[in-house]
């Protein structure tokens, strides 16, 4: 692992140690925290810390911009939150905060200097067309405007369409599941949602276990985990907060299994402690790492995650870094989608780059 | 600042540092750190940013800019290149290889709109006399870099022609000289009051006519690290076929005008709001119609009895 990414490490595993950093190491670590989507952390970090007076002026700077930013982003959410509470009024329906307004919600630590663009949601299937409607009656407007485009969110994917309200420029994602439906994970979204937990007569929070889950899965079965570093923060402090509670591991083992989320699980919490020494029980992790593929798959797998969940310096040579990166994009969509239908979508993609247009 | 700390200079070393590891220098309260491969950009960046202060080792990168060919071909074959921050979501394009400083200092500009947010930023040019800051906002090509020119070059220290700095806390304003960039009819109004030598070479057919990068003056860039306190906000509008005239903007009728120049009150939140008030109430606004620069320099001069 290369120099700036093990500082940015250290600095998240032990905030502390910001106030040792040579000028070298911060011009690094700034970089890779902005890179990540985790400059307003380190800011929060280093306030928590109280080491915000302690910094070089320039230093100092970044990190109070970065704080800023943070603390509208949380404004905005909360009030998005607000917004929808105001348009969905009359109903009876809950609807549950995803990630950032979840994290924001409910109070979690991970919560602290984590800047999120959009809102997102989830809903049972069945009310998936409620929302929609009701957002739409109340302002929101559709952001994909192509056919494809349109159908490829309704037909494949775990959520609508994007929507936005073009007052605030606020995107909404509205998700009927974790995964996208053809994905080669498919936890049932009626039992995420059966054990959501009520934050006020609107909204709710997925329960502990769920929680983690859902990031881990997010994570390591979805996204292509290229800069993904500040998902893995989130899973260190959720593990860090609900692992307090004994009871906590026994709960989430069996919840795995009944979602079918074992592995992604295992990734999780390997990481979460290899890489920022997340509390993780040893008998746990050992037991948690069953589910991890067969051994040379699973140094292939090593090796990108860490050569991609933080990405390299502009002015590092990066050669491994970017075959590490398109490894795992083919992994993504692997996962995502039976072959078939990869060919197909990848062929639409190619077609719009080629020909500029739109079918 | 002490003499150890060294300038840009148009030296071999300081040519082979832009290939190979980058040069670190100090612009205001940023430092950027820059490389390139491009030998005719190498060549055009030292010469406009000669005398610029290199970042010692006990200063920190804000900004790391790389310009690069847009692919390895592109690199010797028709060149092609593009500006390179290493984020994912940048909006920069292809220029041809002769447009490298464009480039660059595109780049730069985008680096410091999105991520200075310890400041609330104008786009505006700024200028400070007699410890008293003005700002001048305005949309591009309404001479906003002209006026600003021509007042660094009458007694005025320049601070910035793109970015207005305001710390929230102290309601100063911090430089950022950088380059000034002229375009089309303003090059010859400040080609003769320049020497020949402080004018970049021209770039043609760039995406918004000719440009050529003026040097900041010496005693801006000396005096980087020097704030001054808000002071009087400008709206300059040249026209040369209206009557010249300054009108004062109402409270009100100011407050919207700065809000519409600031650029990263989105991101600022409560804090813009509270510095535009407070701002607002602190400088008193007026609106400046003239039909020749030597006009406009006279009413800014005779506007400065205004300035707190």
């Amino acid at each position: 692992m290369r120099e700036g990414a093990r500082l940015l490490l250290t600095v998240l595993k032990n905030p502390a140690r910001q106030a040792g950093l040579s000028a070298d190491a911060w011009s690094q670590v700034l970089y890779l925290a902005r890179a990540c989507g985790l400059l307003g952390r380190v800011a929060a970090d280093a306030e928590r810390y109280g080491l915000l007076d302690s910094l070089a002026a320039g230093v100092r700077d970044q990190l109070i911009g970065a704080r800023r930013v943070a603390e509208m982003s949380r404004t905005r959410l909360l009030w998005e939150m607000d917004r929808v509470r105001r348009a969905t009024l009359g109903s009876d329906i809950k609807i549950v905060l995803l990630k950032g307004a979840a994290y924001v919600a409910a109070g979690l630590p991970c919560a602290a200097g984590r800047v999120s663009s959009d809102i997102d949601v989830m809903v049972g299937r069945d009310s998936l067309q409620w929302l929609e409607a009701t957002l739409m009656a109340a302002g929101w407007q559709q952001v994909k405007s192509s056919n494809y485009d349109q159908q490829y969110y309704r037909d494949w994917m775990h959520e609508l369409p994007p929507l936005r309200h073009p007052e605030r420029n606020a995107v909404i994602d509205i998700h009927h599941t974790i995964l996208p439906p053809t994905s080669r994970y498919k936890p049932d979204p009626a039992k995420l949602l059966a054990n959501a937990r009520m934050i006020d007569e609107r909204f709710a929070v997925f329960s502990d276990t769920d929680l983690l889950l859902h990031s881990a899965a997010h994570l390591f079965a979805d996204g292509e985990l290229r800069g993904g570093l500040r998902d893995l923060v989130d899973q260190r402090d959720l593990i860090a907060e609900f692992g307090r509670d004994a009871a906590f591991w026994q709960r989430l083992k069996a919840r795995a299994e009944e979602l079918g989320l074992t592995r992604p699980l295992a990734y999780s919490l390997s990481y979460a402690h290899d890489l920022l020494a997340a509390p993780v029980p040893a008998e746990v992790l050992t037991d948690a790492r069953r589910a991890l593929p067969w051994p040379p798959l699973r140094w292939v797998m090593d090796w990108c995650v860490r050569a991609a969940l933080i990405p390299p310096h502009l002015f590092d040579r990066a050669a491994g870094a970017a075959v590490a990166g398109e490894l795992l994009y083919i992994r993504s969509h692997w996962l995502r989608m039976p072959p078939l239908m990869l060919a197909r979508h990848l062929g639409v993609k190619v077609w719009r780059r080629t020909l500029g247009s739109r079918p | 600042m002490g003499r150890d700390v060294r300038d840009i200079t148009r030296l071999p070393e300081h040519f082979r540092a832009l290939r190979r590891e980058g040069l670190r220098f100090r612009v205001g309260p940023f430092v950027a750190h820059v490389r390139t491969p491009f030998s005719r950009l190498r060549h055009d960046f030292l010469e406009t940013y000669e005398g610029f202060p290199l970042a010692s080792e006990a200063e920190a990168t804000t900004f790391h800019l790389q310009v690069r060919a847009t692919s390895p071909l592109r690199r010797w074959v028709r060149p092609k290149l593009m500006a390179d921050a290493g984020f994912a979501h940048t909006p920069f394009v292809p220029l041809p290889g002769d447009l490298g400083m464009l480039a660059m200092e595109m780049g730069l500009n985008w680096l410091v709109a999105t991520s200075s947010d310890r400041f609330l930023m104008f786009h505006a040019g700024l200028v400070e006399r007699d410890g008293k800051a003005i700002l001048m906002p305005g949309a591009s090509g309404i001479g906003k870099s002209t006026l600003t020119a021509g007042l660094s070059l009458s007694g005025w220290r320049f601070f910035t022609d793109e970015f207005g700095l305001l710390d929230p806390d102290t309601l100063a304003f911090h430089p950022h000289p950088r380059p000034i960039s002229l375009k089309n009819e303003s090059i010859p109004v400040l080609a003769e009051r320049v020497m020949p030598e402080r004018l970049s070479r021209p770039l043609h057919e760039t995406p918004k006519g000719t440009i050529r990068y003026l040097k900041p003056p010496r005693d801006a860039l000396e005096r980087m690290a020097e704030t001054a306190p808000a002071s009087l906000i400008l709206y300059p509008n040249y026209n040369p076929n209206a009557k010249s005239q300054v009108i004062e903007l109402p409270k009100h009728e100011a407050f919207a005008m700065v809000r519409g120049a600031a650029v990263n009150c989105d991101r600022l939140g409560e804090t813009a709001f509270r510095t535009l008030a407070a701002l607002t109430d602190r400088c008193r606004s007026f609106r400046l119609i003239y039909r020749s620069l030597d006009q406009a320099i006279r009413m800014v001069s005779d506007l400065m009895e205004h300035a707190p």
